[in-house]
Order: C-alpha cells, then structure tokens, then sequence
C-alpha cells in the first residue's frame, strides 16, 4: 500500500512538477508555431506555414465552398492551415445570389474579407411615406429628410427616419407657403434649415430649427443686406449664422435679431466645429475665433503648393477634419488640405465626407470616387506641416458618369454611391478591382441617402416618388 | 543565526537595502502590468505569443494545483474520524513496532486502511530517529487568544469547543491576551470568560498588554508576545519545561475541531524535530459562512483552498493565521514581532532564519474554524473584506526582511536561500498580478491591433488557441466547485440539489472576484510598500449576524 508521507508527498510533486514541465517544454512551441500558421506539409512532409482567410458575410451562415468543397463552418470563419496559392471563394445562401472570389493566400498572413454584403435576389423595399415626392434633401448627421413634390415651401415634408414621422415643414395656412425655394443651407449634424427663397425683386430668407416641436420657423430676411456667398452655423449655437458675403462676415443672432454685419473682414473661407469657427482670412492664414468672439488663436498659415492657392473669388469651406488637421474646399471643386500630399483633388469636386472612426475621407467627382486615409508619418523639419500624419490616396472607382454622392457602408468595407439614378454597393476586396453591383433605380434628380443605422438606404422610387427604404442586409 | 527580524532600528546600508528590497514586489508586479499592457500596444504580435505561453503555464498550474487539492482533501477526509488520543497512547507506551495489536486491523475502509499505512510509516520514522518523545502526561498547551474589539460573543465559541474537544482540557492553558485599549465592556466579558472557564481548564488568565509599549506597533504580534512572556513566567514559576508545551496562537474568532489539540499533540510527539516545527492545521471560515454573502464565502473558501495546497508541500509551508509552535522556540526566537502585522507568517521566517534554515512546518489533518469577515450590508461586507485580504497580502512586508537575512546567513544553504525567496517572492507577485493578466492578455492585443497586426494568421488564431487552452480551466473550477461543496459544513436548512447548484453556481464568478478581492488588495499592499506607506493594524470587524448556521442569507 502506498503510503503518503511528507517524503512521498515531496517526491510525488516534484515527479508531477518535472512531467507538467516536460508537456509545457513541448506543448508551447507546438503552439506557438500553430499560431503563426506552421502545419507539417502533407504532400512534402515537411514544416510549412501556412495563410488563412477570414470571412464575415452580412447576414451570416453562409455555406463556404473552398474550390468545390464545403467547408465545415458556416460565416463568419476562419479557413486556416490553407497553403500559400489562390483559392477560389464562393458564399451561397437562400435567397441571395452566390459570391464568389479568388483569394491569393500568404503564408502567415490573413486575408480578410469583414462583413461581406451577400446580394438579395430581389431587394425587398419598404414605402415609409407616399409620394409624390420629387425632391429629397436630407439634413446629414440629423434624423432629418426633407421631401417635397414641387418646391414650394407650403408642399415640404420632413421626415424623421429614425422615427418614423412625416410632418409638414410648416403649420396650415402659413404665409411662407408659396414661397419658392431656391436654394436650401444646412449644416452637418444641426437640425437648423436656413431655406433661400429667389423672387424678381429679393432674395427671401426662412430660418427653421427641426429640434424643436413644434418647428421654429424665423424670416430672417431683415436681417441680410446682401446675399450670402457661405453660411455657417453648427448644433452648439444654432441660433448665430454666420453669413459670408464677398469681402466681409455678419454675425446674426436669430434670437435677438441683432446682425453683425461686418463682424470679421477679408474673409475667405469658413467652417464650425464644436465652439469653434474657423476661418481663412484674406493672408491666408487659419485662425479658429470662438462664436461668443471672447476667444480668437492663430492656428497656422495656409499652405502654399506649387504656387497656387485658391482664387480669392472662390470661397473656400474649411472642415475640421482631426485635432489640427483641416480640409478646404472650393465652389470650383478643389479640396485640399494642411497636410501632404495637400492637393487632395485638383478640380471637379461633386462630394466628400471624413469617417472619423477610420479615418478615412471619401471624396468623388462625376466620374471617380477616391479616398484618402490618415497614417502616420516621420515628421520631417524642412516640412511646414503641422501634423505628423499624412493622407494616403487611393482611387477606389472610374467609371462614373454622374456621380452625385457617396457614403462609407457596413463599417466601411463597401460604398453606397449614387450615379445618375441608380444606387451602386461597391465592395472594397483586398486584391485586385473592387465588386459594384447595381441596388435600384432612383428618381431622377433626386438624393438619396445611407445610415449605418439599420444599413438602410432612402430614396425616392422613380414610379410614383414615394419615400422608399431598402436595407442593405434585409431581415 | 543572530538576526534582528524587523525593519526598525536598522543602520544606513541596511536601511537602504530594506527600502530597495521592499520595493522590489511592488516594482515587479507593476512591471509585469505595465509590460503587458505597453507590449499590447506597440508589439501586439509578442503579446499574443506570450498570452498563449502563459495560458498554457497557468492552466498546467492549475491542474497542479487542483491535483494537490484534491489529494489534501482526501488525507484531510481520510483522517477525520482518525482516533488521535488512541495513537497518543501508543506513543506512550512506546508500542512503536509491527506487532502492536492496535496497529493489525486488517478489516476497515479504505480510508482507514491509508490513514494506518501513514500511522505505520510515521512510527517507525520517530523509532528510527531515537528521538522519542515526552509522555503526553507531561505535555502542556497554551492557547493565546488575542482581543481588542471582540466580546464573549466571539470568543466564547472557541473556548467552549476547546473544552469539549477529546483532548483532556486540563492540560490545556487559555490565555486571554487582551489590549488596554480594549472598551470596558470587552474588558468585562473577558473577565466573565475567565471567571466561568476557570475550573475546565489547567489554568485560565487574562494578562492586560498596556499600550504605548517603546518599540511597539498596534499590532497583535505586541499584544501576543506580551502575553506569552507572562506565560513564561508562569512556567518557570511551576518548573514547565518550555519544550513540553506547545503554545497555539488562535484569532479571537477561532474554533479549532475537538479533535485539534489530540491531533495536534500526536504530530508534535510523532515528529522528531517536534521543537524545531510549527504546525499548521486548515483555516476554514464556517462559523458565519452560511450568512455570509456568496462572494464572501467563495474567496475565503479559495483561501482553504490555498492551504490545502500548500500543506502538500511541507517543506516550503509557510504559517498562516491559526497556528501552533513549540514554546521552546517561541522562546528561542523571541516571540512575535512587535512591530510587524503580519505575525503569523513572520513568526515562521523568524524561526526559520533563527535555527539557520532548520525549521519547517507540519501540516495537520484537521481544522480551525474562523469568522467570514461581514458587514452590516453587502457593500460594508465588500469593504471589510478587501480589507482583510489587503492586510493579509501586507504579509509581503516580510520580503525584504527575509532576503536581508539571506544575504547575511551563511549558514542556510544557497539552494534553500534561491528556493525559499523565489517562492516568497513568486508567491506575492503572482498574486497580485496573474488575475489582471488572464483578464487582459487574451483581448488586448486584439484591441491595439494595427492593419499590420491584424492582417496575420496569429492575430485570428491566438484568441482561438487561448480560448481553448482557458475553456479547459472549466474543469479546474469544477474540481474546486465539488471540494467546496464537500468541505462545506451542512447546513440548518435547504440543504438539497438546487441550494448545492445555487452554491456551486457562485464560483463561475471567480475571475471578476479574485480580481477584486484578491489580486487588487494584493497589488495594493505592495504599492503601499513600495512608497513606504507602511500600514497600521485594522481589526477587521466581526460580528455575528443572526447567530451561528441559523437561517441562511441565501
């Protein structure tokens, strides 16, 4: 019988302590080695490493076929141990129509294809509010869509899509109702309108704030002199305008009714963010003034590439982009930045939008859609740049022929983009042309627009131009 | 070897030696955080290599450890209904041979039949030794119980189960070392206590340690060492030899099994060096434990666990709490130190450093009862708790002590030296730091993760392999689950599958309480000590909510 001494109880740990070290010494670098994707190579017996390729589809459990074998796992998956060399990928699933793409594996790499949109065969739309509509203009960054049959101020409807609600714009029997409007102003993230109604004899002004209910509807017309070239405004003072017009800047007071005509001259450009307006003054130097005007810094001075800068007669929109870092851009289509490369697009500017999570500006013309990502950089001292981060630019598509908007999708692995009347998914892959496919029709000349929010698409359906919304990765 | 075990009173260079050695844990686990995180961030790739090599070392060190917990388990089952007084008796007279008829029982349980073939084995070491010992008849125990706040509410328990216990009572001295500080009405119910108890036992007194000692901390090491040289003067006063009494330094809240003092007296007459051991029984905490709130119970039942653990491994157990010594070397050593709170694991490295590396600890089958630290709700219970457990880590503070004394003994072997500070310090960094690092390794670098990183096969597979390695780790707490459940004393009520699976349930929040309870108090007492903000004694309060087992909380 054993017996189970303090003797034996020592020699019976060290016996156990010297076994468990053995398996640690031998199972550890086997593991380690199956992490970094080392396989004994069947076919040549010997140590190789391998490659895997993730996938993630939208929706998921989707059946994968590595060449024409079914793999085990459904999305989202990892296919590892695979062998350096292309596979041919291909998702199916009921309902949608099958993807399929040739993978080029690396041995220790992972190709990674996140939140691949598998296309419905038939998109199911949902009408959210009977038309006829023609014009749609949503407010970006705002719950907000505006819709209207003829552009008539009395015939707009705002729709709040995350609710649900359609309202009139404005109460029955208003005196604004047959006002028509010429031009909208709306600022990203503020539920503050301005509309812009053009008559033979002057330009008519109808302030609306939509965060409120009911709607604050103001004329300001009394308070502008001349017509603005710029407005700007953000969700922090909704209630101060500041209207650009060709050499100098009033500050209304939409409460009071105060107006500040020249309250800043020789400006050039200006945009908002948080407290902040920034502005482009007639040296081209960028200072940021806070709207309540207590507080007024130098940021830097515009940079000069190749000699140009922008025509003084072009109004230049600054957009804050990160903590110093800033874009502008003009009426006649540049956009460029305080940060190399600088000239992001030289002309023929239709759009951009900045994702602030990654990083990454999306910017289109009618033609091409491109985007430029921020990265980090050795800072050179000879460089007058103020950030150590650079733009990256890539051209993402050419084959536009009236491109008239575009949105980052599912996280930002696909684009929505509006060309003529159609809307196009356009799927990034790692290698090689990005994938389109055609989603829907769309009313002519009208807008459309995306929300990650429920991956939903809104536009107008070209029959009968009801306010139409399609999700992109259907229930 | 001569060494004056305390922080105090120390010259230039062993000043500044203390300081730099005192910051050593704290210095360590911070770098071992800090290192994890940084390494997280700026070489993902490292940290995920790492995150598996030390997921797979925790998990083969967690199935060590449940090994070891389950075979503690089993000898403590196995001697639970160990006739101690009975195998006394044969030491006494010194049957210590094959043929004694108490020892040919051929029938018996397993159980028994182990808990014989350990019987048989010991005896014939102690007869191979020669060093027999003293007649039972002529052996003493003083119990040293220690109070400041607690009233006879408390105390009593202990006592009374001392008087009950196999051992004859009257060859037992309960000595009642309280503060002066202590309220007048403690104060009366000690007197109470003594008055009442007087006539069970061989002696029962209460000595008075006056406060503002020069030299002295608030601490029960003060107020014990004070007691115990009473003591002394008391046995030398009726001619006691110091090596025929084994001193047991309990909390105030200690009840000790009835057969403790049977059990604990056979080992100190079975063990050859029997004045060169302390001995060391396994601290549970039934006394409140079904009042207590479910966290409270899990990470104080952990603690049991630790000590079954450990007792596997005698020659590096170390005291903890409850415990028993030889008043020899008690005596030898001069007694607790006055100005260390963590007296109970002191006492082993100051014995230990004392006879030159000759000095162990004998783990004992049986168990001490204590009081789960509660509160008046469960946050106070929170509270109280962190605070206990942050006073226990403070027993980091004899790091430095012990690895001065290293350097300086020449006459504890260099590979003891390496063993025993390794362990010391290993044992301290490890728990302030490897609950935080399970927690973030596995995620972190896959929230860091640049393109570069995320774009590789280890990036995808290392949270895989990890998962697996700790989905394993399932096993582990289901051992410790099942221990718990079988350790656990019955309860008044409820005592059927849903109320066992409504227990065992408790322990699936081990990781987010071990962090709290645990590691965060761990990684607290040795910042405190790294910035020699040195701690001053808390009684961790005690209370007993509606009685001892009646109506469980849960």
């Amino acid at each position: 019988m054993l017996t189970i001494t303090p003797r034996t109880m020592v020699l019976t740990r060290r016996t156990i302590f010297f076994v468990f070290l053995s398996l640690y010494v031998i199972l550890c670098p086997l593991l380690i080695l199956t992490t970094f994707g080392y396989i004994i190579n069947p076919i040549k017996q010997e140590v190789t490493q391998t490659g895997l390729i993730f996938l993630s589809s939208l929706p998921s459990g989707a059946d994968i076929y590595l060449e024409k074998s079914h793999y085990r796992n459904r999305s989202p998956a990892n296919l590892s141990g695979l062998l350096p060399g292309t596979y041919k990928i291909t998702l199916k699933k009921k309902g949608y129509k099958p993807w399929v793409q040739s993978i080029s594996v690396a041995a220790g790499k992972a190709a990674t294809f996140n939140q691949i949109i598998l296309i419905p065969k038939v998109w199911p739309a949902q009408r959210l509010a009977a038309g006829p509509f023609s014009k749609m203009e949503p407010l970006a960054g705002t719950n907000y869509i505006l819709l209207a049959e003829h552009p008539f101020l009395g015939q707009y409807c705002v729709f709040d899509w995350k609710n649900k609600l359609l309202a009139p714009l404005l109460p029955a029997r208003s005196r604004f109702a047959d006002w028509p409007v010429s031009e909208i102003f709306s600022e990203q993230s503020s539920p503050v309108v301005i509309f812009q109604s053009a008559s033979f004899w002057k330009n008519k002004y109808l302030y609306v704030d939509l965060g409120q209910t009911p709607f604050r509807i103001l004329e300001i017309t009394r308070l502008i002199k001349e017509k603005p070239t710029a407005w700007c405004w953000n969700s922090l003072y909704p209630k101060k305008l500041l209207l650009s017009t060709r050499d100098a800047a009033g500050l209304l007071d939409v409460e009071t009714g105060a107006a500040e005509v020249k309250w800043l001259t020789g400006l050039k450009g200006c945009g908002s963010q948080g407290k902040w307006l920034y502005i482009l003054d007639g040296r081209d130097d960028v200072y940021r003034e806070s709207f309540d005007g207590a507080h007024r810094e130098f940021l830097f001075p515009k940079p000069r590439w190749e000699g140009r800068s922008a025509a003084a007669a072009n109004p230049e929109r600054i957009t804050w982009i990160a903590n110093d870092i800033f874009l502008f851009s003009t009426v006649s289509g540049s956009l460029t930045t305080n940060v190399p490369p600088y000239v992001l697009l030289d002309g023929g500017l239709a759009g951009f939008r900045y994702d602030h999570k990654t990083e990454r500006l999306l910017f289109w013309t009618k033609k091409d859609i491109g985007f430029a990502e921020l990265t980090r950089r050795v800072r050179l001292k000879t460089e007058r740049a103020v950030s150590s981060k650079i733009f990256k630019v890539h051209k993402v598509w050419d084959q536009g022929q009236a491109i008239t908007d575009c949105f980052w999708a599912a996280g930002g692995t696909h684009l929505v983009f509006q060309d003529h009347s159609a809307i196009y998914l356009l799927e990034f892959v790692p290698t090689g042309k990005p994938r389109t496919e055609k989603i829907t029709e769309v009313k002519a000349a009208s807008s459309i627009f995306y929300t990650e929010e429920g991956k939903a698409i809104y536009f107008l359906n070209p029959k009968d131009g009801a306010l139409t919304a399609l999700s992109l990765i259907p229930e | 070897m001569d060494f004056n075990y305390s922080r105090q009173n120390l010259n230039r260079p062993e000043h500044i030696l203390e300081r730099a050695l005192e910051i050593l844990p704290g210095a360590l686990s911070w770098s071992i955080l800090i290192g994890a995180v940084v390494t997280s961030i700026v070489w993902p790739l490292t940290a995920a290599v790492f995150t598996i090599a030390f997921i797979l070392y925790w998990i083969f060190r967690l199935v060590y450890m449940n090994i070891f917990l389950v075979l503690s388990y089993a000898l403590l089952f196995v001697d639970r209904s160990t006739d101690w007084m009975e195998r006394i008796a044969v030491i006494d007279r010194r049957e210590i041979g094959f043929k004694s008829p108490l020892l040919a029982r051929p029938d018996g349980t397993l159980a028994e039949k182990i808990s014989q073939s350990v019987y048989l084995r010991q005896l014939r070491d102690l007869k191979k030794s020669g060093a027999l010992p003293p007649q039972s008849e002529s052996l003493y125990h003083l119990v040293i119980i220690p109070a400041i706040k607690e009233g006879s509410d408390i105390v009593e328990p202990g006592i009374r189960s001392i008087l009950a216990g196999r051992y004859p009572a009257r060859r037992i001295f309960i000595l009642l070392a309280l503060e002066d500080r202590a309220a007048a009405p403690v104060k009366a119910d000690m007197a109470a206590l003594q008055k009442k108890y007087i006539n069970g036992f061989a002696d029962f007194w209460v000595v008075t340690h006056p406060g503002n000692l020069p030299g002295e901390a608030a601490v029960k090491g003060a107020n014990t060492s004070y007691a115990a040289r009473q003591a002394r003067r008391y046995f030398d006063e009726r001619r006691i030899p110091y090596a025929n009494v084994i001193v047991s330094c309990f909390d105030a809240d200690t009840v000790p099994n009835p057969d403790y003092f049977s059990c604990l007296t056979y080992h100190f007459m079975i063990t050859p060096e029997r004045t060169r051991r302390s001995y060391q029984p396994i601290p549970v905490y039934h006394n409140n434990i079904w009042n207590a709130p479910g966290f409270a119970r899990i990470i104080d039942i952990g603690t049991s666990f630790f000590l079954l653990v450990e007792s596997t491994n005698p020659s590096k157990l170390v005291t903890f709490s409850s415990h028993s010594m030889s008043f020899q070397a008690l005596v030898d050593i001069g007694y607790w130190p006055v100005d260390m709170i963590s007296d109970d694991s002191a006492i082993f490295w100051k014995a230990f450093i004392h006879y030159d590396g000759d000095y162990q600890t004998v783990p004992l089958n049986t168990t001490v009862s204590m009081d789960i630290v509660e509160g008046q709700d469960r946050w106070q219970t929170f509270v109280h708790i962190y605070k206990q457990k942050r006073r226990w880590a403070w027993g980091v503070e004899n790091v430095p002590i012990v690895l001065r004394a290293f350097l300086r003994a020449e006459k504890i072997s260099w590979r003891q030296k390496i063993a025993y500070g390794y362990k010391l310090v290993d044992s301290f960094v490890s728990w302030a730091t490897w609950s935080f690092l399970l927690a973030l390794l596995s995620w972190l670098p896959g929230v860091f993760a640049g393109k570069e990183f995320a774009s590789t096969t280890v990036f995808y597979i290392a949270p895989r392999v990890s998962g697996t390695i700790l989905s394993l780790s399932t096993i582990g707490i289901f051992i410790c689950m099942a221990v718990s459940l079988l350790m656990l004393p019955p309860r008044r009520r409820e005592n059927n599958f849903w109320a066992n699976l409504r227990h065992g349930s408790e322990w699936l929040f081990i990781p987010a309480i071990v962090i709290l309870l645990s590691a965060i108090p761990a990684l607290d007492a040795q910042t405190r000590l790294m910035f020699g903000r040195y701690m001053e004694f808390w009684v961790t309060d005690k209370f007993r909510g509606k009685g001892k087992g009646e109506s469980a909380k849960d």
